[in-house]
């Protein structure tokens, strides 16, 4: 009997531990081919936005954008970044930090979301195992379990730039695609790229450590009209097939390059601000 | 298993052994331990701490209770833990209260099975270790079931399967990988007759340990460029969905003489922490001391190469840790030698330390009518040499080996090098100091990720001095002095305490940053503090400020942001 107890017990324990390991060969990585042709953008699909936050005395920032870009490269016109500076990495220091790229709407969302280590993103202010902002690792997890779903809204934006008041007007045309009974928001967001200035860094990978002179920033939230968190957009519910339409306006900085400044516009649900479509265009 | 399954086996098996006439509720003892630690924060322009920072949180707390149920061969337990919200330079997803932690546990003569939570570790912890740390907010506690089982008299075996926790998030849609261990132990001396009386104690030991998660998908793009035509392709990465570890290890004690060493392998684990390189991982870990009468030296080294072994492979953070990676550096307790503490480099590490310790004898021309203890301990922390795997490829770079690294080839950089001296005297019946000289050389690059900054090198001075008023009352009076030219300066530190044992604790102290380059910030963190303890209670009510810097124990380390406010700890056991 006592024999019988000690083999039962060795098996268990051998059981516990089932011995499993996959060790790799070489190739680590597997072609899977070119990316697909840009989608069709008549198409009705889900846009995602991806909102990081950063900061240019953050040194891993640099190797967060590059995976950003990455993950734009692969997902192409289904993923909208942006980049928010905020957090004590985006605070004015001494030369050759001194620009500040803060915003109000950037500091508010920082503040609202609780974004406590940078770079760090928020994928549709959707929560992704139990968490808003998300390390790195996360990134493509999060957009893999949104990227697929039918999309619930189709945005459609119409621009005017006047260059000699330097205004932007725009005009918003959102359908629904699905029955909804809640409240629905709208926001409007001007962002700009191809902005050179320092950018702390530890990546060698990406360019000189510690101190990247001439980084480009790019996707730099710049504006929000109507501030974080937009206007109303419906209230009550809506149906399937109703569209709706939205206007605002932003007035462009003399040193913002409206050449290479982009409008995002998202629609979100009022009472859990999860977005459910994002639309992105060119200024010019 | 969720608390109420959980809850319902355990009031099962009350009530089936009540029925089976046991005397379940007449023997079993209860006992446990409470600890709240609460903290008003309130704004100080200085310390850049405003309203909107606090975002109305003014007050914060963390409090935990364990209750442990014993009854002869049976036990069980369970604790409470609450964060509303967490303190400050807790992770935020702490926030909320709940249990999560609980257990059954029984012992059958050589056999001990437990469900539930449970922390283990096998040897050094170099494949394995779970624990807590309540200062540092970490628990990596496995969800499971256990059993250890001795077959054998010096015979040890302990197999465990489960899931790790994190924060409050439950397991369930294989969200974090499921761990599975095996550790066998023998002890030569209880296992083979001859040995039973030798002086020689040899224990041997191996443990291997498997985790299981889910492979997700992850892609990159990379351009390739031919004869001048650059086209972009989509790689997905080979995922293992089963990365084992196993480890070998001694421990030989003879006399005063004590051997420890371990070796651990690790097989390709690409994830988020090692930016999904391929390279197997290897720490080896040893470990000689020599102890007698007034004297104990001890000489220890490792290595460890890519041994972050994370049971979530897209986790960076201080959590899901699998194993352990013991530091080999002193582990300070005056406040100004702390603020340069080592962290763990678990990429790569190659460490020595040496400690000899002395004891002047009594009545000697040195030591003196009560003695002096003498304390010298050195410690050094450089990288691992690291060289490309092929020309082209540049180290560390995603889907390869990584890197190719000699076993014990030094790397040329630095992380932390620490030589104090500790002295201990007793002068009088009345009067005892301690006082102590640090150099610490600090990277403040690589461990707090200051990518830039210079090295950071610390001169410390320390006196630590006590007199002893009455048998009940004494006065201790500490000043400290760190010496440095970067970072954020130098540092003047006074602490005055006069003790009433044994209730009373009262105690003033100031940590004045005079030499901030930034005039600004040459600020003082005062601080005035009364503790009270009755029997195993202890209550203390503090006010002032809290610099910003690292906590580290055991080498894992978190940031604490500084604070000014009221604190309140109130901690018990029964």
């Amino acid at each position: 009997m006592k024999k019988t107890t000690t083999y039962i017990v060795l098996a268990l324990m051998i059981v516990f531990s089932f011995i499993a390991c996959n060790k790799e060969k070489e190739p680590f990585l597997v072609e899977e081919g070119t990316p697909g042709p840009d989608p069709d953008t008549t198409k009705k699909v889900r846009k995602i936005l991806f909102e990081k936050f950063t900061g240019h005395t953050c040194v891993n920032c640099p190797g967060g954008a590059a995976q950003a870009q990455d993950l734009k490269n692969q997902y192409g016109e289904q993923l909208i970044l942006l980049s928010v500076h905020a957090g004590s990495f985006a605070d004015p220091a001494s030369a050759p930090y001194t620009a500040d790229y803060r915003t109000q709407a950037g500091n508010d969302l920082n503040a609202f979301y609780n974004v406590q280590f940078y770079p760090s993103a928020i994928i549709n202010r959707t929560k992704y195992n139990g968490m808003f902002p998300l390390f790195s690792g996360f990134w493509q997890d999060a957009i893999e379990a949104l990227v697929n779903l039918p999309p619930e809204a189709h945005i459609k934006i119409d621009l005017d730039f006047d260059s000699g008041t330097r205004k932007l007007t725009g005009n918003v045309e959102v359908e629904f695609l699905s029955d909804f009974s809640c409240d629905y928001n709208i926001c409007f967001y001007l962002l700009e790229s191809g902005i050179i200035s320092a950018q702390k860094n530890d990546d060698a990978n990406i360019g000189p450590t510690p101190d990247i002179l001439d980084y480009e920033h790019k996707h730099m939230l710049r504006d929000a009209a109507f501030g974080a968190w937009g206007t109303e957009l419906t209230t009550g519910g809506v149906s399937a097939g109703q569209t709706t339409t939205a206007d605002f306006t932003l007035n462009l900085d003399l040193g913002w390059n409206e050449n290479n400044c982009d409008v995002v516009v998202f629609v979100y649900n009022a009472t859990t601000r999860e977005i459910i479509q994002a639309e992105e265009k060119s200024v010019l | 298993m969720n608390f109420k399954i959980f809850a319902g086996l355990i009031t099962g098996i009350i009530l089936s052994m009540v029925a089976t006439g046991q005397s379940f509720l007449e023997n079993g003892q209860v006992h446990g331990n409470f600890q709240y630690d609460g903290f008003y924060y309130g704004e100080d322009s200085k310390l850049g701490i405003t309203d909107s920072k606090l975002d109305g949180k003014y007050f914060r707390m963390n409090a935990f209770g364990n209750i442990i149920y014993t009854n002869g061969n049976f036990e069980a337990g369970m604790r409470f833990e609450t964060y509303l919200p967490p303190l400050a330079g807790f992770d935020p997803a702490y926030d909320g209260s709940g249990i999560p932690y609980y257990y059954v546990n029984y012992k059958w003569d050589k056999l001990e099975l437990t469900a539930g939570n449970f922390y283990e570790q096998f040897g050094n912890g170099l494949v394995l270790r779970a624990y807590e740390e309540w200062q540092l907010g970490y628990d990596n506690s496995i969800r499971g079931f256990r059993a250890r089982f001795q077959p054998f008299e010096g015979i040890y075996l302990t197999g465990l399967i489960g899931t790790q926790r994190y924060y409050w998030e439950p397991y369930k849609d294989a969200n974090r990988g499921v761990v599975r261990g095996f550790d066998a132990e023998f002890y030569l001396n209880g296992l083979i007759p001859g040995m039973a009386d030798s002086k020689t104690q040899i224990t041997l030991g191996g443990s291997f340990v498997s985790k299981y998660e889910k492979a997700s998908k992850k892609t990159i793009t990379r351009d390739s460029v031919v004869d001048t035509v650059s086209t972009r392709y989509v790689f997905s990465y080979k995922i293992p969905e089963n990365v084992a570890a196993y480890s070998g290890r001694l421990n030989l004690a003879h006399g005063g003489f004590n051997l420890t060493a371990e070796y651990a392998y690790k097989i390709n684990d690409p994830s988020e922490f090692n930016q999904y390189i391929y390279r197997e991982g290897q720490a080896l870990f040893l470990s000689l001391s020599y102890s007698t009468k007034g004297l104990g030296i001890s000489l220890s080294g490792k290595r460890t190469d890519n041994m972050s072994y994370k049971s979530r492979r897209n986790e960076t953070g201080n959590v899901l840790d699998i194993n352990y990676l013991p530091p080999l550096t002193k582990q300070h307790t005056y406040s100004l030698a702390t603020i340069y503490p080592y962290a763990t480099q678990p990429l790569g590490e190659m460490g020595i330390q040496g400690q000899i310790v002395y004891t002047i004898p009594r009545k000697s021309t040195l030591g003196g009518k009560y003695g002096t203890k003498l304390e010298l301990n050195y410690s050094q922390v450089s990288s691992i040499k690291k060289e490309r795997v092929a020309e082209n490829i540049p180290i560390d770079s995603t889907g390869t080996l990584g890197y190719k690294s000699d076993f014990f080839a030094l790397g040329d950089k630095l992380y932390y090098e620490d030589v104090n001296l500790v002295l201990s005297k007793k002068f009088s019946r009345k009067w005892k100091a301690i006082f102590s000289y640090v150099h610490q050389s600090y990277n403040i690059a690589v461990i707090e990720g200051h990518t830039g900054e210079p090295m950071v090198h610390t001169n410390i001075g320390i006196m630590d001095v006590t007199y002893k008023i009455t048998p009940t009352k004494s006065l201790r009076l500490e000043a400290q002095g760190l010496f440095t030219d970067q970072d954020r300066g130098s540092w003047a530190m006074g602490l005055l305490e006069f003790n009433i044992a044994p209730k009373w604790f009262f105690t003033v102290m100031d940590e004045y940053n005079y030499g901030n380059p930034d005039k600004e910030l040459q600020l003082h963190y005062y601080n005035a503090s009364i503790a009270y303890v009755q029997g195993p209670t202890r209550i203390a009510v503090g006010y002032g400020r809290q610099r910003e810097g690292l906590i580290c124990v055991g080498g894992v380390c978190r940031q604490v942001p500084a604070a000014n406010g009221l604190s309140i700890s109130i901690s018990s056991q029964f």
